[in-house]
């Protein structure tokens, strides 16, 4: 059974494009968000197993939205960071995250996601 | 003059007088002897003082003149005897006196006549008395003046016609009358154009001269009236003419009388009596002058004379208006008094009065060419740009130039000197440290220098860059220590401007490169991506669904013909291509046809130097955006002229104005970028009245 995932980025196109592979690829897309408010009103209201997370965002970045959700009481989403940026640009800053993972962009597929939650 | 002169001279009159007493004693007529011994005392009187006068002073003819005089009035006296022929002779030589008279009365007290005319006014003289004392002798057969009857008559009478010589004598007193007229005119001008000192030598000797001359005038006119009138002017005649030489002694025995004048001088420079003063006042020349020589003279160039503050004057030998004494000390050249001409007569005197001044002319020298240093080095000082002051070791201004009399805003430079100098210079909450590290350098005072920012009187603030060092006296402690200050306020002004534009400058290309990397990022790179998803997508549903992969590859082509679109425009923020290709005019035309109101063009044709082209085109671009953003205009214009090797750009608007060029980095930042070509940005926007964005850029640098 594929994961639910909450798509979590400030680009709409990006967001339909996510859903739309996403989905192509068996995965139930529960929710959108934004910003990184958005963000975690919905994965208390959703419950996510999986956030696929923008680094980029309006109000803060994903590297502290997903320190917010670790902080969390009860389970914890697995969080996929994207970027339209390259994984170098940020360092070791993905790796020190509470994250799972790090999928740019434009290599998004169910495929990546799949091997990063294995 | 020899001895052996004056002894011939003397003898030459003793033999003259025992002559003439001999024949008077033997051929003389009644009551002749007191009359003759009168004469000849008077005679004595002209021949001595004359010899005396030539002896003193040799190349001065008015010791001849009165001599002569004596001389030949001695023969008058032969007219007293009963003899024709010596009546003859004595009638005739004795007016000749006349001659060496006028002639002294003329040229004293030089002895020189001070124009042709005067030299022809004896010679005339002579001629008028002769030609009507042979007229007489001719024709009047009682030829002796005074109606006498023991008179002898004429030896030479030819005609006993007295009607033709009483014509003659009239002619030649109306004549003599003019002559004696003019004569006193002359001798009237010189007395009124005569200097004081001058009058002191002339008057003895012109009253005397004048009264003579016109009881002359006074006897030819009683001669014809009352016989008892023409004796009593001839008494005064005889007076007056016989005192001449008193008159003439007199004078010099003033000028002998002045010489106590010297300790007179002596005792006036002991009290303190300025120089010039006491030398004005001892050869009683209130004009005098005295001027100094200095081998160096500092800021006036090379050596020469000035007067007693300093200040330079001109080669006293070429004054007209002064004789002059130089005054050497040591053989070397101290000094000049002008003195007024007259004085030239009393030349020893005048020595005897510089030589005493000697030692004060010298004191006085040193002080000249001291006020002449002084006066130099406060020109200087007051020119200098820069800031000077001198200030004692309590901390006190003791003398300020003009400069830094300025700097302090005090419109007065008794109101700096004696503040301390940090009340003047220094604010208020430094000046305790300032007072600390002062008195911390006392008593050496070593040579410092330090930056200082006050507020002066005026309320100016300034920037002030001191260099100071001691000033010691003779015994090597410090006396002053003398501040040199720059006022650095302007160039730190324009450091502090230069460095905040250019921080401006990077803050605003960083800017840009971060908002480029935000366009870039968010537009055509979201794009980009969404078409890479898009085309994996439509990659995996190729096989099974056709028709869903045609749909998102149509999608997949529009998002890459927006992000193409993107792409142009940020191309075309970094720096749109038809400037470089084209130049100003066709950029600002693509401006304006993106531009949402109608916008008015007039740009001039013509390429500009590139930097000039990009910062006018970029003044443009943000003045439309603006207009564009902010404004509510419903139209607007852009001018660019070239004028006076300048490009002027205008960008104006009808809309709601108030646009304040103080917030908002776009206007500022344009603002840097013409300064950094030396340009000039101004922004009008009065609420309510539209905006006009104007920048005026010089076209020189390139």
């Amino acid at each position: 059974m594929p994961p639910t995932v909450l798509i979590v980025d400030d680009h709409p196109s990006f967001r339909a494009s996510a859903r739309a592979v996403l989905e192509a690829d068996g995965f139930e897309i529960v929710g959108e968000a934004a910003d990184g408010a958005a963000a975690l009103v919905a994965v208390a209201e959703l419950a996510p197993e999986v956030v696929l997370l923008d680094i980029q965002l309006p109000d803060m970045t994903g590297f502290d939205v997903c320190k917010r959700l670790a902080r969390r009481n009860g389970t914890a989403p697995a969080v996929i960071l994207v970027s339209s940026r390259d994984v170098s640009d940020y360092g070791d800053l993905i790796d020190d995250s509470h994250a799972r993972g790090f999928v740019p962009k434009a290599e998004l597929s169910g495929e990546a996601i799949l091997a990063l939650l294995a | 003059m020899s001895r052996l002169t004056l002894a011939l001279g003397v003898a030459l009159l003793v033999v003259e007088i025992a002559a003439s007493a001999a024949l008077i004693a033997i051929d003389g007529r009644d009551q002749s002897l007191a009359t003759t011994g009168l004469q000849f005392t008077a005679c004595a009187a002209f021949v001595i003082s004359g010899l005396v006068a030539l002896a003193q002073r040799p190349e001065n003819r008015t010791g001849v003149y009165l001599a002569a005089t004596g001389y030949i009035w001695a023969f008058g006296v032969l007219t007293l005897v009963t003899n024709e022929w010596l009546f003859a002779i004595g009638f005739v030589l004795g007016d000749l006196v006349w001659i060496p008279f006028t002639a002294l009365v003329l040229a004293y007290p030089t002895g020189r006549f001070a124009s042709r005319l005067e030299r022809t006014i004896p010679i005339a003289a002579g001629v008028l008395v002769t030609t009507t004392s042979i007229f007489k002798l001719l024709f009047d057969p009682t030829p002796a003046p005074t109606r006498c009857d023991d008179c002898p008559g004429s030896a030479i009478l030819v005609a006993d016609q007295p009607a033709i010589s009483d014509t003659v004598d009239g002619l030649t007193s109306v004549v003599g009358l003019g002559l004696i007229a003019l004569v006193v005119v002359i001798l009237y001008r010189r007395w009124r154009n005569a200097t004081p000192a001058s009058r002191r030598v002339l008057w003895p000797v012109l009253a005397v001269g004048a009264t003579t001359l016109l009881a002359v005038g006074l006897v030819i006119l009683a001669d014809r009236i009352s016989d008892s009138a023409a004796r009593f002017f001839q008494l005064i005649l005889f007076v007056s003419f016989a005192a001449m030489p008193f008159a003439f002694l007199f004078g010099i025995l003033r000028t002998r009388l002045a010489r106590s004048s010297v300790s007179q001088l002596v005792v006036a420079l002991d009290r303190g009596v300025p120089l010039r003063d006491a030398l004005a006042d001892a050869l009683r020349d209130p004009g005098l002058e005295i001027v100094y020589w200095l081998d160096w003279r500092r800021g006036l160039g090379g050596a020469g004379w000035v007067d007693a503050r300093g200040h330079a004057v001109g080669d006293p030998a070429s004054d007209a208006l002064h004789s002059v004494r130089f005054v050497e000390r040591g053989g070397e050249r101290v000094a000049a008094v002008l003195y007024d001409p007259a004085l030239d007569t009393e030349r020893e005197f005048v020595d005897a009065v510089t030589a005493a001044a000697g030692m004060a002319l010298q004191n006085e020298r040193l002080q000249a060419e001291l006020r002449a240093e002084v006066n130099f080095m406060s020109t200087v000082t007051n020119t200098a740009p820069s800031l000077l002051v001198n200030v004692g070791t309590d901390g006190r201004i003791r003398n300020i130039n003009i400069a830094a009399l300025r700097a302090t805003g005090l419109d007065d430079e008794e109101r700096a000197r004696g503040q301390y100098f940090w009340d003047v210079f220094i604010d208020a909450d430094e000046r305790e440290e300032m007072k600390a590290r002062f008195h911390a350098a006392a008593p050496d005072f070593p040579a410092a220098e330090y930056e200082n920012v006050f507020t002066n009187a005026r309320g100016e603030r300034l920037v002030i860059y001191w260099r100071s060092a001691p000033v010691h006296d003779e015994h090597g402690n410090v006396a002053s220590i003398v501040s040199g200050g720059l006022d650095i306020t302007d160039r730190k002004r324009h450091e502090q401007e230069l460095r905040a534009s250019r921080a401006r400058l990077v803050a605003a290309a960083d800017e840009a490169r971060q908002e480029l990397e935000r366009n870039l990022h968010d537009g055509a790179q979201q794009r980009l991506v969404a078409l890479s998803v898009s085309l994996r997508l439509a990659e995996s549903k190729l096989a099974e669904d056709p028709a869903a992969t045609s749909s998102i590859l149509a999608g997949a082509r529009q998002e890459l013909a927006q992000a193409l679109s993107e792409l142009r425009e940020i191309a075309r923020g970094i720096h749109p291509a038809v400037l470089t290709d084209r130049g100003l005019g066709p950029a600002v035309e693509g401006l304006v046809a993106r531009a949402p109101v109608p916008v008015e063009v007039d740009v001039c044709p013509g390429r500009l130097p590139p930097a000039v082209e990009a910062a006018s085109y970029y003044v443009v671009a943000e003045a439309l955006t603006n207009v564009a953003k902010y404004s509510n205009a419903s139209g607007a214009s852009v001018e660019v002229t070239r004028e006076d090797g300048r490009v002027v750009i205008e960008v104006t608007d009808d809309g709601s104005g108030g646009a304040d060029p103080a917030r908002g980095s776009g206007l500022r930042g344009l603002a840097d970028r013409v300064a950094a070509l030396d340009g000039v940005l101004s922004v009008e926007s009065t609420l309510g009245q539209g905006t006009r964005v104007r920048a005026e850029i010089p076209l020189a640098q390139e």
